[in-house]
């Protein structure tokens, strides 16, 4: 028992002679560390407003696609497929047909089913374009 | 007065004086248990300075889990046996492999020196709880928190180690007589 407590008493002396604390410099190489990594990393502010920015980005890319005619859609009783993505700011007062012969890919690029013909085959359509130039619709004609 | 959660949530947000301050407060004892498990004061400040870089990664630090100190403590008893696993055989105290600052301050005092000697060679098991019971002067039960094992655990080890060292010294004692 007695050899335990001097044993103690002798750890604790050596406790006492050996150094305490770390030296400051291995304060100021934290300090360092701690800044290079502080000031590596962006404000979380501009991480926020470069996710609201993909947010919209998102939002109105789906809200144009949704607002576009769909192919489908009947322009009038005539036949005509409204052409997508064809929408114009100018309100329709005139209209003129333009009669055009184009190949069966590009009639589909337009949205208006193609019969089945061959593939460099031209068919003829009509294209219905606004006082502005701009062509509202097409019709398949043969 | 923040507490140490607070203090440790400012200073992962960039506040310097946050993390300087919870420095301030844990280091000794870091570097204090460091040093009795290495020997080498060089390699008990690198463990420092490891252990405070990595209470600032994302999941580090859990105040439900227990206190920061044990926390730290054992974050350097982690990284001791990483760094040293191969080493630990080699610790086994031959005087050259201290650190020749600790030569230096203990060279007056043999005693405390063969002492010294006599706990590096310990096995790192019986190491811990002398540094932590012996030379920090923790209660069994910070010590076993600290080592995350029993009670009772601590208290074999420890008598164990004593009876080790007091064997050590004997046999020093009838050497030098």
């Amino acid at each position: 028992m007695n050899e335990d407590i001097d044993l103690i008493d002798k750890m604790r002396r050596l406790a006492s002679a050996l150094p305490r604390e770390a030296s400051p410099r291995v304060e100021q190489r934290l300090s360092a560390a701690f800044r290079a990594r502080h000031s590596r990393k962006a404000p979380i502010w501009l991480y926020a407003a470069a996710a609201c920015a993909l947010l919209l980005l998102g939002l109105s890319f789906i809200y144009k696609r949704q607002s576009a005619p769909p192919a489908d859609f009947v322009y009038n009783a005539s036949g005509f497929v409204a052409l997508p993505y064809s929408q114009s700011g100018v309100p329709v007062e005139s209209l003129v047909v333009i009669r055009v012969a184009v190949t069966p890919s590009q009639l589909s690029s337009m949205g208006v089913a193609v019969p089945a013909v061959a593939s460099s085959a031209r068919v003829k359509a009509d294209v219905l374009v606004g006082q502005d130039g701009v062509a509202r619709a097409v019709r398949l004609v043969e | 007065m923040k507490s140490e959660f607070e203090l440790l949530k400012l200073a992962k947000k960039g506040n310097e004086a946050a993390f300087l301050k919870l420095y301030h407060r844990h280091q000794g004892p870091v570097f204090r248990f460091a040093l009795h498990m290495s020997g080498q004061v060089e390699t008990a400040e690198e463990i420092v300075q490891d252990v405070f870089l990595a209470l600032l990664s994302a999941n580090g630090f859990d105040a439900a889990s227990g206190s920061l100190q044990g926390y730290l403590i054992g974050a350097a008893r982690n990284m001791l046996r990483s760094r040293m696993r191969h080493a630990w055989r080699f610790m086994e105290a031959e005087p050259a492999t201290l650190g020749c600052e600790l030569l230096d301050a203990l060279s007056k005092e043999q005693e405390l020196h063969d002492l010294r000697v006599a706990i590096l060679s310990l096995p790192p098991n019986y190491r811990e709880v002398v540094a932590l019971c012996d030379l920090e002067g923790l209660d069994y039960a910070q010590a076993a928190t600290h080592l995350g094992c029993p009670l009772g655990t601590v208290r074999s080890r420890l008598h164990r180690a004593r009876a080790i060292l007091a064997a050590k010294m004997q046999k020093r004692v009838g050497c030098t007589a």
